[in-house]
């Protein structure tokens, strides 16, 4: 009994660090995530609840907190777990009045069917494409300077403060082309220049280094979907 | 806010909010590139305190603490802890717990005059010499003494110079009435409290006295703690003590002074007349020293105490150096040998004198009766 628990542990610290450690962590527990959830939804769960994903998201989570001093890994994950199925079921509480897009209608179709769409779907559908050959770029870029997207989640800011001094910093470097080109060429984030052009401290970006990249590509490399996704607030968060 | 769907996982799936955050919510089935409203976000990791702010905090809570409890203490030392105690011995006795301050924490009494005034009296909070003041006043108005009275007063204080503190407080501050203050010295080492019922006991300095031997009560053979003179022949009838220093020397103890009955002598039972002791039957004959009115050859009459005083009495009991024997005159009515018993003749003729005499004036007593008898 020692040795599994000291065994899930380690397991536990590996994925903490490496992502695909995680995923398998995980698939290796699904019985024991499906078994928690029906214990929530009094029935065995299918593939196509989701529940069953909000389950193992939670697993994911317990994954990312966990340390030793928590306890049993097992039962902070179960805990994990139903509250969070808890939570799902109070949002969808909320929003019980309301009438699904997938609900048959009379003549049995969807109901997403019947309303008219004011998009273009065909539109809309070149629009993930279009998008989605964007990202597949970006993390190719990303990939030679040696990051990844989880990576560039891990250093993203999440106070205001820092978040304003990236903005700063970015919308800087967007309006200095040879910075941009330096960039691409060295393969080097210019923090120096960054920081002294756009007057906000060193030490912040330094630590956020990572997601600066990701952004910096971003507007280095005219991902106009992208860019366009997030320019508004970024120049709004700028003059701020 | 929306979210673009940057990377899928299994189990979760990386967002870039429109204000370029990347953030992981669960995979609801979503696809790279898919706009989504309404994702279930992972909650935001939680940020570890730093741990000198931790200790820091800590110990501040723990100084916090211990500021409090250290006040507390402090309160209570000089507020409600019992300091030094103060009993007014007089007609009502009271007792009075003091704290550090001085102030009285309480009055008690447990007689019927202390109780009536406490009755309508509450000295606490107030300063002690006031309290007592107002105390010996309303005895006063009572009627329980009056002026000119001398009361006892009993101080029970941790250290030595609080003890004369107050005693010369209670000697200066009571000076307004017109009575008379005997401070009582603590009883035993200071720091004891004396008890209500308990009262201080004086110092009395004759308790060391050698008490003066009852009547009917007299020294058990074998428990005289004089060296035994030489021992004579019972045939031969010891001389009678002479009455010059040397042999008429009492039974003295090693500082001069009368040997003390023994304690464990039962007053109440009662003391065979003269002449009617019979020794034990393991015991030796008592000799003419120990007790000469038991002596077969005793030389009754041969020679009266010059004078009647108690002292020279106690001296005729056992000369320590004692003549040879001389010529026994037998005794008509007390024909003793050591081996027979007394005869009863004798006996009540013997208890009168000896009920009003002391042990030690036996045989004083037995040869004047003697010269009656003659």
């Amino acid at each position: 009994m020692d040795s599994t628990a000291h065994r899930i542990v380690q397991q536990v610290c590996l994925a903490q660090k490496d992502s695909r450690a995680a995923d398998e962590l995980i698939a290796s527990y699904m019985p024991f995530i499906k078994s928690e959830t029906a214990k929530f939804l009094k029935r065995p769960p299918n593939p196509e609840d989701d529940e069953l994903s909000i389950a193992m998201f939670a697993f994911y989570e317990s994954i990312c907190k966990y340390s030793i001093r928590r306890g049993s890994f097992l039962k902070f994950a179960a805990l994990q777990i139903k509250n969070r199925l808890i939570d799902n079921y109070r949002r969808e509480s909320r929003n019980k009045g309301h009438i699904s897009l997938d609900e048959p209608n009379e003549s049995q179709q969807p109901l997403a069917e019947t309303i008219p769409d004011p998009k273009n779907q065909y539109e809309s559908g070149e629009l993930r494409e279009a998008t989605e050959q964007e990202i597949t770029m970006l993390s190719a870029q990303m990939a030679e300077f040696g990051i990844s997207m989880t990576d560039v989640t891990e250093d993203s800011p999440q106070r205001q403060r820092t978040m304003k001094i990236c903005r700063k910093a970015i919308l800087y470097a967007k309006g200095n082309p040879d910075i941009l080109s330096e960039f691409l060429r060295t393969k080097r984030v210019p923090l120096a220049k960054i920081a002294e052009g756009a007057g906000v401290e060193r030490k912040p970006l330094e630590r956020h280094r990572r997601y600066l990249v990701a952004l910096l590509l971003i507007c280095a490399n005219h991902y106009e979907i992208l860019w366009g996704h997030i320019i508004q607030v970024l120049e709004r968060g700028g003059e701020s | 806010m929306s979210y673009i769907v940057m990377e899928c996982h299994d189990t979760y799936v990386i967002l870039m909010d429109d204000a370029s955050r990347f953030v992981k919510a669960a995979n609801l089935r979503y696809t790279v590139g898919q706009v989504v409203d309404d994702p279930i976000l992972m909650e935001e990791r939680e940020e570890s305190k730093p741990k000198i702010r931790m200790i820091l905090g800590t110990a501040a809570a723990a100084a916090a603490c211990f500021a409090v409890g250290f006040g507390a203490y402090q309160y209570y030392a000089k507020n409600l802890k019992t300091d030094s105690v103060v009993m007014i011995l007089t007609e009502a006795k009271f007792r009075m717990d003091i704290n550090q301050k001085g102030e009285v924490i309480s009055v008690e009494s447990d007689d019927a005059y202390g109780t009536e005034i406490l009755e309508h009296y509450s000295g606490k909070g107030k300063d002690q010499l006031t309290v007592a003041n107002e105390l010996l006043e309303i005895e006063i108005s009572k009627g329980y003494i009056s002026d000119g009275d001398t009361f006892d007063l009993y101080i029970s204080a941790k250290e030595s110079e609080d003890y004369d503190t107050l005693k010369s407080n209670y000697e200066n501050g009571l000076s307004d009435l017109n009575l008379k203050v005997n401070v009582l010295p603590p009883d035993g080492k200071p720091g004891t409290k004396p008890g209500m019922k308990e009262p201080p006991v004086k110092p009395d300095g004759d308790s060391e006295k050698p008490e003066k031997p009852t009547a009917g009560t007299k020294p058990q053979p074998g428990e005289n703690p004089d060296p035994k003179p030489p021992q004579s022949d019972p045939k031969e009838k010891p001389s009678a003590p002479k009455h010059d220093d040397e042999t008429t020397a009492g039974p003295k103890n090693e500082t001069g002074k009368k040997p003390q009955p023994p304690m464990d002598t039962d007053p109440e039972k009662p003391t065979p007349p003269i002449g009617e002791n019979p020794p034990p039957a393991d015991a030796e004959p008592p000799t003419a020293e120990e007790n000469p009115s038991v002596t077969p050859d005793e030389p009754l009459g041969t020679e009266k105490p010059s004078d009647e005083s108690s002292e020279d009495a106690e001296e005729i009991v056992r000369p320590p150096h004692p003549q040879p024997p001389a010529a026994p005159k037998p005794h008509p009515t007390h024909p003793i040998s050591p081996e027979l018993p007394e005869p009863e003749k004798t006996s009540e003729e013997s208890k009168e004198i000896h009920e009003d005499t002391s042990v030690l004036e036996d045989a004083d007593l037995t040869e004047s009766h003697t010269e009656e008898t003659e």
